[in-house]
């Protein structure tokens, strides 16, 4: 049979991460602590009480009609996998949502994206799209980047569009906002190169004659 | 995923190069901190609770010194510009501290800022959220009753 640690029954305090005895925790009384002196509400669940017992039931050996964890052979079965049907212990078994996975098979569903609730992060285009069109502007000698920064903005506004990568539903205003000032900032530069290159051959006959 | 399952629990925390923020679902929460370019999720479930924890911090009376500190910068701006001399100057000193106090009341009377901390089997997490204690009270009770339904 492995060692396996017990979980220690107290919490940390979040200001200075020493231990807080769980033994003087009563409803709905802030505790001080006694390093830092800062005051705390703590409420324990019902999970909390239950780690400790199911630390000691994992321990427990299979006997002979049981079935053992796929991975842990000596460590009693809580459960399978409802993907690839393996039995886990609770060390194993990942709860995810309403589903119970192997690593594996959570592994995999996140690399395959198929796993949405693994989904740890989202990249906001429209904030992206908005920065180029308005920080450079904003900023002192910025402006001169926006003959790049425009083009990648409005790159950026109808590229991803419909595919916004957050799980919560986002406003489309930054792309707004930003298609219109970048296409603004793009019919600028258009004209202010099509004014110098019609005007630019008299100034340079003016600087020919003078 | 249905996008509009989620509930807005708290607003938008402003730290330092990000902004922090609680949605709910029916059976976790979801802790959201937003940078300039993109989001990063972490999904709290309720079963898995296991203790929540009101740290109450002293920001309060840092923002207080902070606002001391400006209060003396903008006195002696008065001081050295003998704006006292005058009628219109008094009127301004006037104005201007009365707003600082009324800012300074504001954050006194609105009570102690709380960070929560919850605990799971994975180890402890800090909510990228602050709240002032009133709302943060309001909070815990609403979640007690969620995360003790799905406990039992």
């Amino acid at each position: 049979m492995e060692p396996v640690s017990k979980p220690k029954k107290f919490l940390r305090c979040p200001g200075c991460r020493s231990p807080i005895n769980v033994e003087q925790i009563t409803d709905n009384t802030p505790v001080k602590c006694s390093y830092c002196d800062n005051m705390q509400e703590i409420i324990l669940y019902p999970e909390f009480h239950k780690r400790m017992e199911r630390v000691q039931q994992d321990v427990v050996s299979t006997g002979a009609t049981e079935a053992g964890c796929f991975h842990h052979a000596h460590k009693r079965a809580v459960c399978h996998c409802d993907q690839c049907g393996r039995f886990l212990c609770s060390l194993c078994d990942l709860k995810i949502g309403d589903m119970h996975l192997c690593p594996q098979c959570a592994s995999s569903g996140k690399k395959k994206g198929k796993l949405s609730t693994l989904k740890r992060g989202a990249v906001l285009y429209d904030k992206i799209a908005l920065a180029l069109a308005v920080y450079p502007v904003i900023t002192l000698f910025g402006i001169y980047l926006t003959i790049i920064t425009a083009p990648m903005s409005l790159f950026f506004t109808v590229r991803y569009w419909n595919k916004q990568e957050s799980i919560l539903t986002r406003s489309k205003i930054r792309f707004v906002v930003a298609g219109i000032l970048s296409l603004l900032q793009i019919v600028g530069w258009v004209a202010g190169i099509y004014y110098i290159s019609t005007r630019l051959p008299g100034w340079l006959e003016k600087v020919n004659t003078q | 995923m249905n996008k509009k399952n989620y509930q807005k629990v708290t607003g938008k925390t402003r730290n330092f190069m990000s902004t922090g923020q609680i949605w709910q679902q029916d059976d976790h929460l979801l802790s959201i901190e937003e940078t300039l370019v993109g989001q990063t999720y972490r999904r709290l479930f309720f079963k898995d609770i296991e203790s929540l924890v009101l740290y109450h911090t002293s920001y309060r009376y840092h923002y207080l010194g902070v606002l001391a500190i400006l209060s003396f910068i903008i006195g002696m701006i008065f001081l050295m510009n003998k704006l006292y001399a005058t009628f219109n100057g008094r009127v301004t000193i006037g104005i201007v501290f009365g707003l600082l106090a009324v800012v300074a009341f504001s954050i006194f009377i609105r009570g102690t800022i709380c960070k929560i901390q919850l605990q799971t089997k994975n180890g402890p997490y800090n909510l990228p959220v602050r709240l002032r204690i009133f709302k943060a009270r309001k909070l815990v009770r609403k979640l007690n009753k969620e995360i003790n339904a799905s406990q039992l």
